[in-house]
């Protein structure tokens, strides 16, 4: 059996609020700074609306007057969709500048296989992996070092599928006919889960993922392990 | 009834409208064959 | 505030026939669109008791109130229903009804076309909804029907379901063509493009946008229909076909989601004016934002397929175009506001649904922001997260835009008032089964919930799933009322003057219901705003200078 290190209990339940790598901390930090933004904004128009209709308001036995036919404003209209642009571009900005810290695997990863299909992800370590060609002990269990970057390489062989652990990274679908790249690294050890986000037939709902992250050490024993069986 | 200018100027109007639309979906067709054979 | 109408009994008009085979036959854009609303309305409620299935399914982990295959029929079915047989056509019913009267019309351009389109619509659902009885159950690969998975969808419920929305999409390119024409051939002298009511705009670009990209998606269900029937391999892996087939679905399914919401719009852009007694706010920069909405909806459908295996590039485009539908977007919120601000408001049931579209759309517009980024979206495509999204830019169309539209422009099609007191706590009823429903969504998909499963074992998730079942349901109830107060009152309610409201348009100078030929005179059109400029005029005051 092999030993794991016990694992801070976050990394058990960690969600995109709680993220376990560059990945999805690069993804958690572009998630913080919309939400930022969009609340801002929801307090503030939102404010306007409520505070508009609440204040201009006809109450009973008020004099009945009519207010002034205001058709509009170019200024407003100038400053209302030039102030959005800006916003928006300021946001753009920011998330091209975590792009590649989402998307591209470094030259360094580790690789792995992952192969889709009703009703199961399994994986086979690549060339990069130091077990290469073989498959974990379970082979539905993934497992590798931490602090390690990992980069999957996803095919189906039946229907659209989809890879998806919250924690780690952003998902790929898994698309029969091509090879799709992502790629993780976890910053602790521990085990995570996540399950199949691409609507897939009957089980789809039970197409789960585990991730098991495991020290240096045990890593080693592990590759060892399976390059005798 | 409508005067005949007017129908007549629906009538080409929906012609029209019509024609384009059986491009837009024989050529989406075009395009699965494209994609496919291609 | 309340005019009569506006129209003389005229000797050699015969008063509308009455009796089933005269509403079947008939070519009256008006009892066309009644029949296209009490169509809808059925789907409509159709739609929403699958959803309450689905709910009941969902709402604690690892529950079995019905099987994966069902669920996943009935989730299918849901979307498709709300979408195709309820949300889209019934803009058609108030386009039907409202258009011709807004420009001054007799009727539309093709009145037989126009009752073709409609007896179209109600056989393309009877289609599809035929596959809940033979060919082996309903379509089950979700309204999205992605290949390989659609095509190998054992029986024939998934070819049903394909000919039932060609049917569909059918009757709608008729209905498109018919508006576009009548839009612009038959507008009453002085009615100028700038002076058409912001219904009507929307209904014209909903109209084009349906005739651009609809038969695309026709295009990709008959593909589809051939791989699955005639031995064809356009969806092949091999040649990456599941990928075009993304391609060919969301370059309609993007653009339609606007199609579907456009209306709505001017809905909105209706009713806020008459209710705060201002003119709308922005006029011309709410129809460039329609038109502008409508443009860059076309190009952005790559949104969709964030995770597909997108080339940087591609996805940074999408991203940008996607951001960028959030400006005119934001100008519509901003002028709809500016029209209340120092306005002199009235709460009326109408007015209620259109304050609360206007905020709740903008949740959803804001939690469009989120998806937009990809890198986020990577995080949340395919999770609760998405369908809380689309609910609240989606979901609010219907049932706050659209209801609100059904209590304002009720008196005019069925003479009647509608219950005040009801409408407004059915209204509130609403408002809140509608975030009870959709807004624990947005957690649940960031804590990880994926989309389209049947169970969950997560404990976790239990909470937020529970809220937003009992949401449905107080939802359903509210609506439930509202179909109630619409049935009740056409027999027990008030009668309704030719304008109740204090309204502007051209429909509320006829009498409510309009006499068949719609209008026996008009009032001069020299604005927006030809009924308001009556009334001033009526009072002593100068002409309008409207545009």
């Amino acid at each position: 059996m092999l030993a794991f290190e016990a694992s801070p209990a976050a990394a058990d339940t960690a969600t995109f609020r709680h993220p376990a790598g560059p990945a999805s901390h690069a993804m958690d930090d572009v998630y913080r700074a919309v939400l930022g933004v969009t609340v801002t904004i929801f307090v503030l128009v939102g404010g306007w609306l409520l505070y508009s209709a609440l204040r201009f308001r006809v109450r009973p036995g008020e004099p009945d007057v009519e207010p002034p036919q205001v058709r509009g404003s170019f200024r407003l209209e100038l400053g209302w969709t030039i102030a959005p642009v800006l916003v928006l571009v300021a946001l753009a900005a920011y998330t091209l500048d975590n792009v590649g810290t989402v998307k591209n695997a470094p030259s360094s990863s580790m690789v792995v296989n992952v192969k889709a299909q009703q009703f199961s992800f399994t994986y086979l370590y690549g060339a990069k992996s130091g077990a290469s060609g073989k498959a974990p002990s379970t082979p539905s269990t993934l497992v590798v070092p931490v602090d390690t970057p990992v980069k999957l390489l996803v095919r189906s062989i039946d229907v659209d599928h989809d890879w998806w652990v919250p924690a780690l990274g952003p998902k790929i679908d898994a698309i029969p006919g091509q090879t799709n790249t992502t790629w993780f690294q976890a910053d602790h050890t521990g085990t995570y889960t996540g399950q199949c986000a691409e609507f897939c037939g009957l089980g789809h709902a039970t197409m789960t993922i585990t991730v098991k992250v495991v020290s240096q050490t045990d890593w080693n024993a592990y590759t060892a392990k399976l390059a005798r069986t | 009834m409508l005067d005949r200018p007017t129908a007549q100027r629906n009538l080409t109007l929906a012609l029209k409208l019509a024609i384009f639309a059986a491009l837009m979906f024989a050529g989406t067709l075009l395009v699965g064959v494209l994609v496919r054979y291609g | 505030m309340v005019t009569e109408a506006h129209t003389t009994p005229h000797a050699a008009t015969a008063p509308p026939a009455t009796g089933l085979w005269s509403w079947v036959t008939t070519v009256d854009h008006k009892r066309i669109g009644i029949m296209y609303l009490y169509t809808t309305f059925f789907f409509f409620a159709v739609g929403g008791l699958m959803a309450l299935a689905i709910r009941l399914q969902l709402e604690h982990a690892n529950n079995q109130v019905v099987s994966a295959e069902s669920y996943d029929r009935l989730f299918t079915m849901h979307g498709t229903t709300m979408i195709f047989l309820f949300v889209i056509p019934v803009m058609a019913a108030f386009g039907n009804y409202l258009v011709p009267l807004q420009i001054g019309a007799r009727d539309m351009a093709f009145p037989r076309l126009n009752a073709a389109s409609y007896w179209l619509v109600l056989f393309g659902g009877i289609v599809m909804y035929s596959s809940f009885a033979w060919g082996g159950g309903a379509a089950d690969a979700g309204w999205t029907a992605y290949p390989p998975l659609s095509v190998l969808s054992p029986g024939h419920g998934l070819d049903l379901w394909i000919v039932g929305l060609h049917i569909l999409g059918l009757a709608s390119l008729l209905g498109a063509i018919n508006f576009i024409c009548t839009i612009h051939n038959m507008r009453a002298p002085g009615m100028r493009l700038t002076r058409m009511p912001l219904f009507t705009w929307a209904i014209d670009i909903y109209a084009v946008m349906l005739v651009v990209s609809g038969p695309v998606f026709a295009g990709a269900l008959t593909l589809l229909l051939m791989d699955r029937n005639y031995g064809t391999s356009f969806y092949q892996p091999a040649t990456h076909g599941p990928i075009l087939y993304q391609h060919l679905f969301w370059f309609y399914s993007h653009p339609v989601v606007y199609v579907m919401a456009l209306p709505g719009f001017g809905m909105i852009s209706e009713i806020v004016p008459v209710f705060s007694r201002k003119p709308l706010f922005g006029y011309k920069a709410l129809v460039y934002s329609l038109v502008a909405i409508a443009f860059l909806g076309f190009l952005v459908w790559g949104h969709h397929m964030f995770a597909v295996g997108f080339s940087t590039p591609l996805q940074i485009w999408f991203m940008i175009a996607s951001m960028a539908i959030g400006v005119p977007t934001g100008v519509k919120i901003f002028n709809w506001i500016g029209t209340m601000w120092m306005g002199r408001i009235r709460f009326e049931p109408p007015m209620l649904y259109a304050v609360a579209f206007v905020g709740l759309f903008m949740i959803g517009g804001l939690s469009g922001i989120f998806v937009a980024a990809f890198p986020i979206d990577l995080y949340v495509t395919d999770s609760y997260f998405v369908v809380a999204h689309f609910h609240y830019v989606l979901g609010t169309v219907p049932v706050f835009a659209v209801l609100g539209g059904l209590h304002f422009w009720y008196p005019k099609m069925s003479g009647r008032m509608l219950d005040r007191a009801l409408a407004i706590r059915a209204f509130w009823i609403i408002f809140v089964g509608f975030n009870m429903t959709f807004f624990p969504m947005h957690d649940l998909g960031l804590s990880g919930m994926p989309r389209r499963v049947s169970t969950y074992t997560n404990h976790a998730w239990d909470a937020a799933n529970l809220i937003s079942t009992i949401g449905a349901f107080v939802l359903a109830t509210g609506v439930l009322m509202v179909l109630w107060n619409c049935l009740h009152s056409l027999r027990v309610g008030r009668i309704a003057p030719a304008d109740p409201w204090g309204a502007n348009s051209l429909e509320w100078y006829t009498s409510s219901p309009p006499p068949p030929h719609n209008f026996d005179e008009l009032p001069p059109i020299r604005s927006e705003r030809p009924l308001y400029d009556l009334r001033r005029e009526a009072a002593g005051a100068p002409a309008a200078t409207g545009d």
